[in-house]
């Protein structure tokens, strides 16, 4: 019979401080894109043809990054490495533009929550690797009962409601009726870059969009898969303890 | 791999059929429309590995469901996709869009509820539906409801320019992102006659090694959460999470997404690969095989595996299983041994188990998951030199290329027309495997549904698409 | 009027509304046959609590009629409860007809009337012929409510087989009188029990084995149970109220007046064998009624357990007879007496009930009604109570008197006769069991049919339409709580009868440390129905204010969440799914046959039909064979019938020669 407990000892103490302490994540990461500037025109262009889910844009003398479609594939910096640049950042956490109107709201309504939540995850229509990221949050490394945060399966106790991957038509109404099970205050938060913004996927007979369709989206933590540490992130933008570094536009 | 075109599907359908009767596997029939016309392919696998007839459906073709089961559901899929007419289809319910619960209902008499599992369920899992009717504690129908996550991806492919068109097929399945990639870029270079360099294969290979690892390792996980045991999981995921972090050093992300494209690979990782390996590649895998290891020494937890979810080898055979549920039924199914199209050759026989049990699955995935290692070793140890990427003509042509992904055998077909992809089907190996659930579930109770949902690891994403 | 006056006027009341209700055309004739129950029912009830407190009182009518009656205060219980049952049965009939009643209903009138007759008749007769008649008359009325008073299918054959069961167990009481009349002409009971003591051991055997087979097979004792499920059934449920709350009493009273009150000796093996009869009829009645899928075939089945439970504790009787322990005696019978008010009570409210969710929802099938409670309050409430008091749950009825019979069982240890004590354990741990099974189907008939959400169309649209009829229920509500919560009040009240069969004042000793219940033997354990009562009032108003005073946050409604589904009717619990488990564990008892029948292509079944049903040991496949046996006997019987002068002739010869052969010997029987 194994030896749990020794094992166990013997391992020692994996968990990250992260957001207590700094983390990082390895410096090949492609984890946010940078513009850069004083690029050529034609190579602006040439970044904003090879992005799949278009998420740059041309703007004046450069480009825009929709954050909340990136993919994080690195195309753009491998066909205009002076335009665009992948970085390793993972606090990519993002909230609606109305700033301070949507904080206040949010600050507001995390407040009687304290210093604990529940999370209640739906997959909406994901491709697996979110939820791997998200089940990778309990591991030892990351360990996120350690922020008094946990996971219910009853939305009745949820007091977040985590949402995977774009909305397909078959999982619309389910997505509402769990939102509608949690009782007050609840936020929202899409994880992925296809609960964000859809991603790759346009709105069809299949797909009804990204989350903010159909409910409305408090936090988005865009990635493709976001890491554990991104969502982590996201989670602490959720409950009013950091800040979201970027307030982007989602289109 | 031999492709026949008919100019019917009737003959098309009839070859299969005899193929499977002389004992080969029925792997899957999908359909390509060109305009109005509509084609089907039948493609089996058999000695002389698989075989493609293609032919015209026309007004209709009978179904052969009754005869070769294994090809009921891609029957009703091509019905309900393409409009095809099968005579003599066992259901006439569509299968998409997915029906309401009431009518998969079969159940008749008084006695019987519906417990309505899904799409939402407990934990961080995939949604899925299962329509169970019972009388009790006892499991009189399940109909496993697919297509709640359909977001048609294949159509996604359409026009998608080559060099971004592999990002679409890591959208099929995240998790498995390596396999994806790989089958799809197979299928185009297949088809444009396009030989990819030998650093790049060996590259791959350990990318898709290093994938079926931390895949087995997560389903590992997930049956030692079903029994309770949390420490076992918590340890199992931590070695998880420690080939995520060498493929995020190596390659920039942790499944390895975006480096795999037509012709190779986008940079060249063996520079980096190599130096991830040589830091961690042994820590990762002591911390996996411990793990591994400490899970099936702990006798409470194969108590509940041992003889749950028992899969006959037959019906393992007549509904077409691939992966390690089939070969935990003892069923040999192992693409990497049929294409040979890996660097070095999978040493040693494939891993079987008799027994057709969760934790002869289990088992499989644990011999699997140490010669996965022995076969990174091997790629990483002698990478030969030269580029990482062949350059890819504009032509057009078609053709099925068949990868083992850590779920099984996963097929894909693309169509070229205009240097960008016109039609890309896939079959991946979770489609093939699921209907095996049903028949895994008499003699067995509630509570040992989830060890044998977790027993065949399969990927609902890659199911619906 | 004295009490015995009442009696008698009850009885003629009665008359009167069975021909009324006969005569008369459709709802005249019920009105006039439902009210004459109604009023005989009040003058037997005035009768019988007055009778209690008095001594016996005879009356001797017509010597050529044999209509002598004697009111002691035995017959003047069981006549209190059975007359409680009948005049609630006749308030609540008189609020309307219900939905399982055949065309106008005057049959039912008709047949409660003649129900109640025969069983006040049976409780006072004193002449064995007036017995017999009353008896027969009973088992007639049984027929007839079974076979043609309800408005079902199938209750032809329902008739057909109570009348073969009873009028078999009839024969068996007739028997049983020949042999204690030993020859003599006068048919006073009285007397004819007084002779009891004189027979030889094998002729005493004899009578005891014959009356327990028929009074027996009126409680549907294991193993003559069959027809009482059926005949339950197949009777319009109100008429099953009267049927199981008054009628099964009589079986009741035989024993004691016939078993138990004479002064013979009892062989140890009578009571032990009362006690397993008892303790199996418990065991395996409740058991078959938890797998029951209709409300009325699990108040029958639970019939058939609670009597089982009486008929252990009047075994236990027999034994504390057999070693006269007086004390014992009284308190077993006590404890008798004390559950099968409990019973009575709650039956008739339980068959009330569904009476009344009959006519709302069309069914009592549990598999199709659900969301009672929301839909019909009242019938909810008061079914409610029943249930819960057929469960055993304090401060009810059912549980004063469950717990009782149970302490009765407990002073196994003062038998000192090892094989005694034995049977006292096994009787004892059988009830217990019965007890845990009791709760699993009450819970099953409360969740399923009364809680939860309506399973179909019909449950949905179910409306209340009690009116009147609620004062019926709600007597016999009242009744339940009050001889729960106030059980030694009741008692005491009841002592004489108690007292008058055992000698000493046993009941009077179970209630010398009222308000609360205990054993006859002081010191030994007790419990405070009342004070259990305050309890739960207390706390739940403790509960109440507490609820009221903290301030909850708003509250939204918001659907029941089933995984993101719509909420279906369909994925309810079933009875059925239920009790799956229970029946698993209990598979040596309930043979359970499951059904499936799978229809269409392997791949993609059509349908899949699946039923269940649980087959009791001892059925109709066994009557049959006893039947067949009967039945080929009576062909060689009948051939001696043959018409013919020249046959019968020869059998007078024979028959006076064999008089004169032996007549010497035959003067000195």
């Amino acid at each position: 019979m194994t030896n749990w407990i020794w094992r166990g000892l013997r391992g020692g103490i994996l968990a990250t401080r992260y957001p207590f302490e700094a983390e990082a994540m390895p410096p090949r990461y492609r984890g946010g894109v940078q513009v850069l500037d004083g690029a050529a025109l034609e190579e602006y262009r040439r970044g904003e043809e090879a992005c799949l889910p278009r998420a740059l844009t041309l703007e004046g003398g450069g480009a825009r990054v929709d954050r909340g479609r990136c993919i994080q594939c690195g195309q753009c910096q491998r066909v205009a490495p002076n335009a665009y640049r992948m970085t390793p950042e993972f606090e990519l956490a993002l909230v609606p533009d109305e700033v301070t109107a949507a904080r206040e709201r949010l600050r507001a309504r995390v407040a009687p929550l304290g210093r604990s939540v529940h999370l209640r995850h739906v997959d909406a229509g994901s491709d697996a690797s979110c939820e791997q990221e998200l089940q990778a949050l309990f591991n030892p490394f990351y360990d996120l009962q350690r922020l008094g945060i946990f996971l219910t399966a009853s939305p009745r106790h949820a007091d977040v409601l985590v949402v995977t991957g774009v909305v397909t038509t078959a999982m619309a109404d389910p997505l509402r009726l769990t939102f509608e099970a949690m009782p007050e205050p609840k936020i929202v938060m899409a994880v992925g870059t296809s609960a964000c913004s859809g991603g790759i996927f346009a709105a069809d007979g299949d797909v009804v969009g990204p989350v903010d369709r159909v409910l409305p989206v408090d936090v988005r933590v865009p990635g493709s898969p976001p890491a554990p540490l991104a969502i982590i992130h996201g989670l602490w933008v959720a409950l009013g303890r950091a800040t979201a570094h970027a307030r982007e536009a989602v289109r | 791999m031999t492709a026949a075109s008919r100019l019917d599907a009737r003959e098309a359908a009839r070859m299969a059929v005899e193929r499977v009767r002389s004992g080969a596997r029925f792997c899957w029939l999908y359909a390509d429309a060109r305009g109005e016309a509509v084609r089907l392919t039948y493609v089996t696998d058999g000695d002389d590995g698989l075989e493609a007839f293609t032919g015209a459906a026309g007004a209709g073709v009978d179904s052969i469901a009754e005869r070769v089961p294994a090809a009921y559901w891609h029957e009703r899929e091509a019905r309900d996709r393409f409009g095809v007419a099968f005579t003599g289809l066992p259901d006439a319910t569509p299968a998409l869009p997915p029906p309401s619960a009431d009518r998969l209902r079969r159940g008749q008499g008084e006695e019987l509820s519906v417990v309505l599992y899904g799409p939402v369920r407990s934990g961080i899992v995939e949604s899925m539906r299962w329509i169970i009717e019972t009388a009790g504690e006892d499991f009189v129908h399940v109909h496993p409801a697919i297509y709640a996550k359909r977001r048609g991806v294949e159509e996604r492919f359409a026009g998608v320019p080559l060099e971004v068109a592999p990002l679409v097929a890591e959208h099929v399945s995240g998790a498995t992102a390596a396999s994806h990639a790989t089958a799809f870029s197979r299928a185009v270079e297949d088809a444009l006659d396009l030989e990819v360099p030998p650093r790049a294969r060996a590259l791959r290979s350990a990318l898709v090694e290093l994938e079926r690892v931390h895949q087995h390792l997560d389903a590992l996980a997930k049956l030692a959460e079903d029994g309770s045991l949390a420490i076992g999981a918590a340890q199992l995921l931590a070695a998880k999470e420690r080939v995520h972090r060498l493929l995020a050093e190596a390659t920039g992300s942790r499944f390895a997404r975006g480096v795999i494209c037509v012709g190779g690979l986008r940079d060249d990782l063996a520079p980096p690969l190599l130096e991830a390996a040589e830091r961690g590649l042994d820590e990762v895998e002591r911390h996996a095989v411990a793990a591994v290891e400490g899970f099936f020494g702990t006798q409470s937890s194969m108590d509940r595996l041992i003889g749950t979810g028992r899969l006959a080898p037959d019906i393992v055979r007549e509904l077409g299983g691939v992966g390690p549920v089939a070969r935990g039924s003892g069923v040999s199914c192992d693409a990497r041994l049929r294409d040979g199209w890996l660097y070095t050759p999978l040493q040693g026989d494939e891993a079987l188990a008799d027994g057709g049990d969760a934790y002869a699955r289990a088992r499989v995935r644990a011999v699997e998951m140490r010669r996965s290692f022995r076969l990174i070793r091997n790629a990483l140890d002698s990478i030969p030199d030269g580029p990482v990427r062949s350059s890819v003509p504009v032509r057009e042509g078609s053709a099925i290329a068949r990868v083992e992904s850590p779920q099984g055998e996963l097929l894909y077909y693309v169509r070229l027309e205009g240097g960008a992809p016109a039609r890309v089907a896939i079959r991946s190996a979770s489609f093939a495997n699921w209907p095996l659930f049903v028949p895994s579930l008499p003699g067995n109770i509630f509570t040992d549904f989830s060890f044998i949902e977790h027993s065949f690891g399969l990927i609902h994403a890659e199911t619906d698409r | 009027m004295s009490a015995l006056e009442s009696i008698l006027l009850a009885l003629g009341v009665a008359a009167t509304a069975i021909v009324a209700a006969i005569l008369l055309p459709g709802r005249t004739g019920r009105a006039i046959g439902f009210a004459g129950l109604t009023l005989s029912g009040l003058c037997a009830l005035a009768g019988g609590m007055r009778a209690l407190g008095e001594p016996a009182a005879a009356f001797a009518g017509s010597e050529a009629l044999h209509t002598a009656v004697r009111l002691d205060p035995l017959s003047a219980f069981f006549v209190t409860v059975i007359a409680v049952v009948a005049t609630a049965v006749g308030i609540y009939a008189l609020g309307g007809r219900t939905a399982d009643e055949r065309s106008g209903g005057g049959t039912a009138a008709a047949v409660s009337a003649a129900i109640l007759f025969a069983s006040l008749l049976i409780c006072v007769a004193d002449d064995a012929l007036l017995f017999v008649f009353a008896w027969e008359l009973l088992a007639v009325a049984f027929y007839w409510a079974a076979g043609f008073a309800g408005s079902d299918p199938g209750g032809q054959r329902a008739g057909y087989v109570t009348a073969v069961v009873t009028h078999a167990a009839g024969a068996g009481l007739i028997a049983a009188l020949l042999i204690l009349a030993r020859g003599d002409v006068d048919f006073s009971l009285r007397r004819l029990l007084a002779n009891a003591p004189s027979l030889s051991a094998p002729l005493a055997g004899a009578v005891f084995l014959l009356f327990l087979v028929a009074f027996g097979a009126k409680l549907g004792a294991m193993p003559l149970q069959a027809w009482l499920p059926l005949g339950y059934t197949a009777a319009p449920s109100l008429v099953a109220a009267l049927m199981a709350g008054g009628a099964l009493n009589v079986g009741f009273y035989g024993i004691v007046r016939f078993l138990i009150a004479p002064a013979w000796p009892v062989p140890l093996w009578w009571g032990m064998l009362v006690l397993a009869i008892g303790g199996i009829s418990a065991f395996l009645g409740i058991a078959y009624a938890v797998a029951q899928h209709d409300l009325r075939s699990l108040a029958a089945y639970s019939s058939i357990e609670n009597g089982g439970i009486v008929v252990a504790a009047l075994g236990a009787a027999l034994v504390a007879k057999t070693l006269h322990l007086p004390l014992l005696l009284g308190m077993a019978v006590a404890a008798a007496f004390l559950h099968l008010t409990a019973h009575a009570f709650a039956k008739a409210l339980l068959f009330l009930g569904a009476s009344s969710i009959r006519s709302a929802a069309g069914t009592t099938s549990f598999q199709r009604l659900g969301g009672l409670a929301g839909r019909l309050p009242a019938t909810a409430l008061l079914t409610g109570v029943a249930t819960l008091s057929l469960a055993a749950l304090p401060p009810l009825a059912g549980f004063a008197g469950e717990w009782s019979v149970l302490e009765t069982l407990m002073q196994a240890f003062r038998l000192r006769d090892t094989t005694a004590e034995v049977t006292f354990a096994l009787a004892a741990a059988a009830i217990g069991v019965a007890a845990g099974l009791a709760i699993v189907a009450f819970t099953k008939a409360l969740g399923v049919a009364i809680l939860g959400a309506p399973r179909t169309p019909e449950a949905q649209r179910a409306q209340e339409r009690l009116g009147a009829r609620a004062g019926g229920m709600a007597i016999l509500a009242l009744g339940v709580v009050a001889v729960g919560v106030f059980a030694p009040a009741y008692l005491g009240w009841i002592a004489p009868a108690v007292d008058g069969l055992a000698g000493v004042g046993a009941a009077r000793a179970m209630i010398a440390t009222a308000p609360l219940l205990a054993p006859s033997y002081p010191g030994f354990a007790s419990i405070s129905p009342l004070g259990l009562l305050a309890q739960f009032v207390g706390f739940g108003a403790l509960f109440a204010l507490f609820v009221a005073l903290i301030a909850r946050p708003k509250a939204r409604r918001s659907p029941v969440w089933t995984s993101g589904n719509v909420y279906a009717a369909s994925t309810s619990y079933t009875g059925t799914g239920f009790v799956n488990p229970t029946r698993a564990i209990s598979a040596p008892a309930l043979r359970t046959e499951r059904i499936i029948t799978v229809e269409g292509p392997r791949l993609a079944p059509r349908s899949i039909r699946y039923e269940s049903r649980s087959l009791p040991l001892f059925d109709l496949p066994f009557y049959r064979k006893v039947a067949a046996a009967m039945l080929r006997i009576a062909d060689l019987a009948r051939a001696t019938q043959s018409g013919a002068i020249a046959a019968y002739l020869s059998y007078i010869l024979v028959f006076v020669i064999g008089v004169l052969l032996f007549y010497p010997s035959i003067r000195n029987w």
